[in-house]
């Protein structure tokens, strides 16, 4: 990075609302090592945790091109591929079925956990909350950035298990017993999913220690006057989804240790009456619908922890860009603390087909469509927020859009889902691929872009270049639309199938196949440019010259342009407003930072008359 | 390999100049000013986003009729009726959400886009506006949620006093299936009984007298035991070992050096699976001693008679329009029974049977004859005699990931009139009664040969335990 | 610490500047990593709940129904035919380990380090007296032929679920014994009366507090029910 990193170490004050509890000596410049690696500033730890994101993301995508290779191009000769996978390409060039397998766990594994979780919330929690609350730093920086190696060395044993003789996991990313519990029901049985279950016990470390620093920060260390209900509505997305993770990655904690024990212990706590290739075990009294209760206990609410920081982020996003105050502020946050609840509890909708006794199949169903409630308000808000607004299209601003209508596609096709009767046709086809995709797989990669673009100016004091960013939203949009909408219509289509072509039942849909996979490649060569751009742009992009380039009302815009370790050279601003006082009073933005006048109101206090004066007032000059 | 050099070059070509063009795109919007760049690049992206919501719109009328006969058009069965229409009101209650708010988020960024005299509103919130979106949907999917529930405990619900009552079997990778046979009962089933003759592991006297002495072996019958079959074969490898070890110390040849020790590797490994197999099979018998007791036998005298008759055909066969009940059974791993066209899907959980019901309303013979009208399906294909329509089968595929066959897991359903039915079930009844025959015990034993199993499929896939006893033998 | 600021309204607790609870974030953070340990241990004991009801009820004839936990855990160090008599000894060693922590966390408000070093030695020796009782019960019935996956006593899943549970809950009161004596050796030198505060006792007060609470319910599970 260039000089003007040089940071400020010294004006870290301490005592500014006698708050501070670093018992480190700030008044050394620290060394490259504490700077860049082991650091325990938050916006260093945030980028390490982005630029992780971005590496698995990458390997993640990979993957998934593989895969559709196979689902789409079954006859391509991939004899060329054998240098770098070996026996993993058939001596006709094919990808053989195993590793299609692998393919399809990893892709689900690294996608949802290493990146759209560590990578996003790692990212922006941990980037936004100390600038946006008024914050030095996190609570515990050390724990913070234990959190990080945490992660990373997850990471490390992941991909080392990519090299295993067997393969890595290769029974889907849910990791359902019997299969992921016998050593020779599938080869990434054999040791794979011994890595996969370890890296994820180290991955829920990682991420309770974030999560508990994220909660804490944001109760104990607000700047004077931020209130809870004034703050920047990514804080409380921030908040929930910490407490979402918090609550439920310890229950899939004991569900991985129960597997480990089942695997290497000869124990049965999700094994009973097996009989594999005519052998007969002596496992005797588990559940294997005991491990999806607990898998899905977590996995639910897991989906929410993915998009509720996106959520978070694009309402921020849309409000900044069109000069408007979020609508429904407070209607927001309960939503988010709704969809917080009800997470817990629908849990089973993942397992209509389980067997599972249909009368409490029906309660599932009643809270799964409970939950799209607070999410249609969370739609019809974000459009109203735009309505009469004074829009700027630029990429964080494409993005956010991009976000809301694929949310909105997604989500509609979920009421699909919860309905279990229509599930019995749906469980476990395309179908299901397509709605998660659409509403969380790219719906929080839209919320994580948008983020980046619209941030990066504070992390890295350059801008992305703009035009890119263009063509990368619109090519990426149109990818994914193309990608995913089409799935919808493969409803015949058994998910995580090596080829359809066995079955009369599933012929037909060859070309749709090939086209989806070529868009899918399509996709990935154009998040490429993304990655490059990024890089490209902390080192080359043009310079940030002004503290509050877009004149957003938020505090991370009253740092100097390039913080140091501590965020403000002087004391911490003071916040007196909410955060969304735009085009107010005539004024473009009110930062929260400024008092309010003698005769103001604060939003909230008795906005109800003072919303629908502007709206009388308005609809007279209209 | 070489055109794939070249294309990787060709795109590396492309995003250079690509980038250079936004480079200098961006250096110029920054030298005429942000304001008029910001209103201009504005007003080219809600236009674009305008045609794009235009041109997604067209897509999706235009796409989904091509596949909706995949998608609603089911009626094979009354489960497939019931869901169809479920299905169709939630698209058509969705649908319309969908266009209505995918194409006002376009034309809003469009229309109330930054441009010089736009100016935007305070408008933070209105308790009248929020009121309305949560009532609305919360009344409409109480409505999806009400027709829902009662589709889903008509289909769920208990299974009828005469329906068709089949029992299917999962396991990698193929399915099975069993009938009760004239008694109309279902022979009680144990894993532990499972052997190459009796895939399902039924419960008989036979059975279990059988197991024990293809695990124990017997003096009186002359027949060596699994278990004692491994420990000679472990003794043979050692003395295996003992002899190439030398040959590779002695041997000047270094093809035959190499040759021995690859041979050497081989049965090192087989001899490195041999303890655990002894101990599964030492612990099964174990289970069954301590189990089929004399007492215990004589208790359930009566259950142990019902397997003798059930047959074991190789497909499904139902009779039309009448209630087929399926008991769901796996095991090793988890499955899922899944008939695409008859909205049949369940898990088959090891340990843990489950049940599902269904109603066929068309005959396969019928099928085929409704999709002779089908121009796709009345074409003759390559190296075929008859028109695809006439091969035409219902399927059965597995819906749970179950490993590395997931996707061959292919099993048959016949519907068949309520006459063919009957003739074809007691055809199955008179060839297993002939198998139970030659089953009955003679001096105490079960008749030891392998049994003449008609239609077993698995007969042939099973590979353990009888494939170690014949290498062990040679 | 906490600047004291006096205020009865709720609403200006929350409006920033200071914490909410008056409390530092460390101990913030220490309730909520022992609410996630709750679910931790909670996910555990749910699965002992559903198998357990999965199996057949104590039943003397049956040889594979849920033991009865008066024959199981009859014998200590050196006597036998005494039902629970030894578990008894181990659950009250770790109450009373938590009576001398509150007493140690006492003795730190008043800032007097050598009661607080007296109190800490006795909580570490329970903590150290009750895990080696159960590597002692361990390795008791182990020799009996009890192991996570068989079981003289009945049904296989409890031997299992035993060695899982309490061992999950050995390493806890483990790690317990080990954070205390590192406090233990902070306090002897001084660090924590330079610093001004005994929070980290409080710290770990609260943690060993739960695991203490946690065992009751291991408790119940197993020797009890
Ligand atoms: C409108 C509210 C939603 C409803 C009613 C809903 C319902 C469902 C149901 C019933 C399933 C199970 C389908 C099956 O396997 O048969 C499912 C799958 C899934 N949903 Fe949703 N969903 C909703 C929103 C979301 C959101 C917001 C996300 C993520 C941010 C999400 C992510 C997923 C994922 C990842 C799966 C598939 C997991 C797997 O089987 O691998 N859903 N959804
Ligand atoms: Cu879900
Ligand atoms: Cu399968």
């Amino acid at each position: 990075m260039s000089a003007e990193t040089s940071t400020h170490a010294h004006h870290v004050d301490t005592h500014a609302h006698g708050h501070d509890h670093h018992d480190h000596d700030h008044h050394h410049e620290p060394g490259f090592i504490r700077k860049y690696i082991f650091s325990e500033d938050h916006k260093t730890i945030s980028k390490q945790f982005l630029i992780t994101g971005i590496f698995w993301a990458i390997v993640g995508g990979l993957l998934s091109v593989l895969f559709r290779i196979q689902l789409g191009y079954p006859d391509a000769d991939l004899t060329w591929m054998k240098p770098f996978l070996g026996k993993w390409i058939s001596e006709e060039g094919q990808i053989v079925p195993e590793f299609y397998n692998a393919l399809i766990t990893m892709h689900g594994t690294i996608l949802v956990f290493f990146v759209l979780t560590a990578g996003l919330s790692g990212t922006f929690s941990n980037f936004l909350i100390p600038l946006m609350i008024g914050a030095r730093d996190m609570a515990s920086g050390f724990l913070n950035m234990l959190s990080y190696w945490f992660f990373f060395l997850a990471g490390v044993i992941m991909f080392i298990s990519f090299f295993l003789a067997t393969g890595p996991a290769s029974g889907g990313w849910t990791a359902y017993p019997p299969l992921n519990a016998l050593h020779d029901a599938s080869q990434g049985g054999v040791l794979g999913v011994d890595f996969w279950l370890v890296s994820m016990a180290v991955f829920i470390v990682s991420s309770l220690l974030g999560s508990l620093n994220y909660i804490t920060t944001i109760i104990n260390l607000r700047t004077k006057g931020m209130k809870m209900f004034r703050m920047p509505l990514p804080i409380w997305a921030f908040l929930l989804t910490a407490v979402i993770g918090v609550l439920s990655f310890p229950v899939l904690l004991s569900a991985a240790i129960l597997l480990l024990f089942d695997r290497n212990l000869g124990t049965s706590f999700y094994l009973d009456a097996i009989n594999l290739a005519g052998e007969p075990l002596a496992n005797a009294g588990g559940s294997p619908i005991l491990y999806q209760h607990l898998f899905w206990f977590l996995g639910h609410p897991e989906v929410y922890i993915i998009i509720l920081p996106a959520m978070g982020m694009v309402s921020e996003i849309l409000s900044v860009h069109s000069r408007k105050p979020i609508f429904g502020y407070t209607a927001m946050i309960y939503s988010l603390l709704a969809i917080t609840v009800l997470s817990f509890i629908v849990w089973a909708h993942h397992m209509f087909m389980t067997g599972m006794n249909p009368f409490i199949g029906s309660i599932f169903v009643i809270f799964t469509l409970i939950i799209a409630v607070p999410s249609a308000i969370k739609v019809f808000n974000w459009l109203t927020t735009l309505w009469r607004g004074n829009i700027r299209l630029n990429p964080p601003m494409l993005f956010a859009i991009g976000f809301v209508s694929l949310f909105i596609s997604g989500g509609l096709t979920g009421i699909f889902l919860g309905n279990s009767s229509i599930d019995i046709r749906l469980h476990d086809t395309y179908f299901v691929v397509a709605h998660f995709h659409l509403v969380m797989g790219v719906a929080a990669f839209f919320g994580m872009f948008a983020g980046v673009y619209h941030w990066f100016p504070k992390m890295f004091g350059r801008y992305m270049n703009q035009t890119l960013g263009y063509i990368h939203f619109w090519g990426t949009i149109a990818a994914a639309y193309l990608i995913f909408f089409p799935m919808h219509w493969e409803i015949a289509l058994p998910r995580r199938y090596y080829t359809h072509s066995g079955f009369e039942a599933f012929s037909g849909f060859e070309q749709l196949n090939m086209f989806i996979s070529t868009m899918a490649i399509i996709s990935f060569a154009l998040q490429l440019l993304f990655v490059f751009n990024f890089f490209y742009s902390i080192f080359f992009g043009r310079k940030v010259r002004e503290m509050n380039p877009y004149g957003a009302t938020t505090l991370e815009w009253t740092t100097p342009i390039r913080p140091g370790h501590g965020n403000w050279e002087g004391d911490i601003p003071e916040v007196h407003r909410w955060p969304y006082d735009y085009s107010k009073h005539g004024r473009d933005f009110i930062p929260q930072t400024e008092p309010l006048t003698q005769y103001e109101i604060e939003h909230g206090e008795h906005g109800d008359e003072h919303d629908s004066d502007i709206i009388k007032s308005e609809e007279h000059k209209g | 390999m070489a055109t794939g050099w070249l294309i990787f070059i060709a795109i590396v070509l492309i995003v250079v100049v690509l980038f250079q063009v936004t480079r200098t795109l961006d250096l110029v919007g920054q030298l005429r000013g942000g304001e008029r760049t910001t209103v201009e690049m504005t007003r080219f992206h809600a236009m674009l986003g305008l045609i794009f919501i235009a041109l997604g719109m067209i897509g999706f009328f235009y796409s989904f009729p091509l596949f909706s006969d995949r998608m609603v058009d089911k009626h094979s069965s009354n489960n497939a009726i019931i869901i169809s229409k479920m299905f169709l009101i939630t698209l058509w209650v969705t649908g319309i959400v969908f266009v209505i708010t995918n194409v006002l988020l376009f034309w809003f960024a469009w229309q109330f886009r930054h441009r010089p005299g736009n100016e935007a509103v305070h408008f933070a919130h209105s308790n009248k506006l929020e009121f309305i979106w949560t009532i609305v949907p919360t009344i409409v999917l109480t409505g999806l949620v009400v027709f829902g529930l009662q589709a889903w405990t008509e289909i769920m619900g208990p299974a009828e006093e005469d329906a068709t009552v089949v029992e299917v079997t999962g396991q990698q990778f193929f399915w099975s299936s069993r009938y009760p046979g004239p008694d109309g009962k279902l022979g009680p089933r144990d894993n532990d009984l499972i052997c190459a003759d009796n895939p399902l592991g039924i419960v008989t006297r036979e059975w279990v007298e059988h197991r024990r002495v293809t695990l124990a072996g017997s003096k009186k019958l002359n027949h060596v035991g699994e278990i004692e079959v491994l420990q000679n074969r472990e003794k043979e490898i050692q003395e295996l070992i003992k002899q190439y070890t030398a040959i590779i110390d002695g041997s000047p040849n270094k093809y035959i050096v190499a040759a021995t020790q690859d041979t050497l590797a081989l049965i090192e490994k087989e001899l490195g699976k041999i303890p655990g197999k002894i101990t599964i099979r030492e612990k099964a018998l174990d289970r069954i001693n301590k189990k089929y007791t004399e007492e215990y036998i004589a208790a359930h005298a009566d259950e142990f008679t019902w397997g003798y008759d059930d047959p074991m055909p190789s497909e499904v066969h139902v009779p039309v329009n009448k209630q087929a009940y399926l008991k769901i059974m796996a095991l090793d791993v988890l499955h899922n029974f899944y008939i695409p066209h008859m909205d049949v899907k369940m898990d088959a959980v090891p340990g843990m049977p489950t049940s599902f019901k269904f109603t066929p309303l068309i005959t396969t013979n019928d099928k085929r004859q409704e999709l002779a009208n089908n121009p796709a399906w009345s074409i003759i294909e390559e190296g075929d005699d008859k028109p695809r329509y006439a091969k035409f089968n219902y399927e059965v595929a597995c819906a749970e990931l179950c490993g590395t066959g997931h996707s061959a897991m292919k099993y048959t359903l016949v519907v068949d009139s309520q006459e063919d039915y009957d003739k074809w079930i007691a055809a199955q009844a008179s060839k297993w009664s002939q198998v139970a025959g030659s089953l009955k015990l003679e001096n105490g034993f079960s008749k030891y040969a392998p049994v003449p199993a008609p239609a077993t499929p698995m007969a042939t896939t099973t590979t353990t335990p009888s494939d170690t006893i014949t290498i062990s033998l040679k | 610490m906490e600047a004291a600021v006096s205020t009865t309204n709720a609403k200006e607790l929350w409006s920033g500047g200071d914490s909410p609870f008056k409390v530092s974030y460390g101990k913030i953070m220490m309730w909520y990593f022992l609410i996630s340990d709750t679910f931790t241990f909670a996910g555990l004991l749910i699965s002992y709940g559903a198998i357990r009801s999965s199996q057949p009820k104590h039943d003397e004839t049956n040889p594979l129904s849920w033991p009865d936990p008066n024959h199981v855990f009859n014998a200590g160090p050196g006597f036998h035919h005494a039902p629970l008599v030894f578990v008894t000894f181990m659950t009250f060693t770790l109450i009373l380990s938590s009576v001398t922590m509150v007493r140690a966390v006492q003795e730190g408000h008043y800032m007097n380090r050598a009661g607080v070093l007296k109190w800490m030695a006795l909580t570490i020796l329970g903590g150290l007296v009750f895990v080696l009782s159960q590597a002692w019960e361990w390795t008791h019935l182990i020799h009996e032929g009890m192991t996570p996956s068989s079981n003289p006593f009945g049904a296989y899943s409890f031997g299992a679920l035993f060695f899982l549970i309490t061992g999950f809950h050995g390493f806890h009161v483990s790690v317990g014994v080990l954070l205390n004596s590192w406090a233990f050796i902070q306090t002897y030198r001084g660090v924590f009366d330079r610093r001004g505060h005994y929070e980290m006792i409080e710290k770990l007060g609260l943690y060993w507090h739960f695991v203490d609470l946690v065992w009751v319910y291991v408790f119940l599970a197993f020797y009890l029910f």
